[in-house]
């Protein structure tokens, strides 16, 4: 059976972490599934999902180390159609990527002890954001 | 040798207590997911109420046409409910009370006193968060000048104090600006980071 869940998130622009795994959790209980994946997926091109530990030094040290790749003020040919100046946000969702899959083994995510699924926005202005969960199994 | 962290400072509004939006939903629309422009809203109504823009009264007025409802009755209600029924989080009493043991706890409130004390009165965390432990966001002008503000004041001292807090970016700001901190999701959660920290037993 395939679920699927879609969910708003508000970010306030700028680089912002959401912890997405009790959502995820959630879908496959939803589901009722006991063995299958659980695709976790962001409709953006400013935004990634990853797996890591939640900390906060963790996710300020993830922002920094993007940013030396990907300054956000640096220049970026994006820009030069001047509809919009967030080239490094486009950057980074590339090298991050925007989904991660999850195995589910008798009805839950199959997370390490420190695993949690995060949604990294990058996106400088305020947005109202889609994340789609999709729970595939029986 | 003596532990280097001796000091938490917690946001009140998402780590001790629920954050003001989801508590002044959870009460006018339990169980009901708000549309995005309404929940925007509602984060936005809040916001200023944290920072003292304006009376309790006009984030209680906001938050019932935001949820729906248009009378000063439901405005008023909300505002009783609010000082008689907010919660602290689950297992966070017995969390702080353990903290309490061995390291000062200070509270930064982003609810005003009137809705503050007595959820903490409920929670047996009047004792914890005596009143000169508590400073509150409208008092401080908003993040983030708010951490010049507690260096300023003695209540953050970096390098030994841990700043505890739900949302990503403002824990990201305190450790730019050299002030350890850890993001909370729940008492669970918290606890092993502590334990990670060296603050709690690991075990634990």
């Amino acid at each position: 059976m395939i679920h699927t869940e879609k969910h708003v998130l508000l970010t306030e622009g700028g680089f912002q972490a959401f912890n997405v795994t009790e959502k995820a959790r959630a879908a496959v209980k939803t589901a009722g599934i006991r063995d299958g994946s659980v695709l976790v997926y962001y409709t953006h091109t400013t935004g990634a999902v990853i797996v890591v530990e939640h900390e906060a030094g963790i996710i300020v040290d993830l922002e920094d180390a993007l940013n030396k790749i990907a300054p956000p003020d640096g220049e970026y040919r994006h820009h030069l159609r001047g509809f919009d100046f967030n080239g490094f946000a486009h950057i980074g969702t590339s090298l991050l990527g925007c989904s991660v899959t999850v195995p589910v083994l008798d009805g839950d995510l199959l997370l390490g002890t420190y695993q949690e699924i995060l949604v990294i926005d990058m996106e400088p202005r305020a947005r109202q954001r889609t994340m789609v969960i999709q729970v595939s199994g029986e | 040798m003596a532990p280097r962290i001796t000091r938490l400072i917690l946001i009140a509004g998402g780590v001790v207590l629920p954050s003001l939006p989801q508590a002044a939903a959870s009460l006018l629309a339990p169980g009901v997911e708000l549309p995005p422009a309404r929940r925007r809203a509602l984060l936005d109504a809040a916001l200023a109420c944290a920072e003292g823009r304006g009376p309790l009264g006009q984030f209680c007025a906001a938050a019932v046409e935001i949820c729906g409802e248009r009378s000063e009755t439901a405005a008023g209600r909300l505002h009783e409910r609010l000082a008689n029924e907010l919660a602290p989080l689950d297992g966070m009493p017995a969390l702080l009370s353990d903290l309490a043991l061995t390291y000062e706890l200070c509270l930064i409130s982003d609810y005003p006193a009137e809705w503050l004390l007595p959820a903490l009165a409920r929670g047996g965390l009047g004792r914890i968060f005596p009143a000169s432990e508590i400073a509150y966001v409208a008092d401080l002008g908003g993040f983030p000048g708010i951490f010049d503000a507690l260096v300023e004041r003695g209540m953050i001292v970096p390098g030994q104090t841990l700043w505890v807090d739900a949302h990503s970016p403002r824990t990201s700001e305190a450790l730019r600006q050299g002030i350890d901190a850890a993001i909370f999701e729940d008492a669970w959660r918290l606890r092993r980071d502590l334990g990670m920290w060296g603050l709690l037993p690991l075990s634990a």
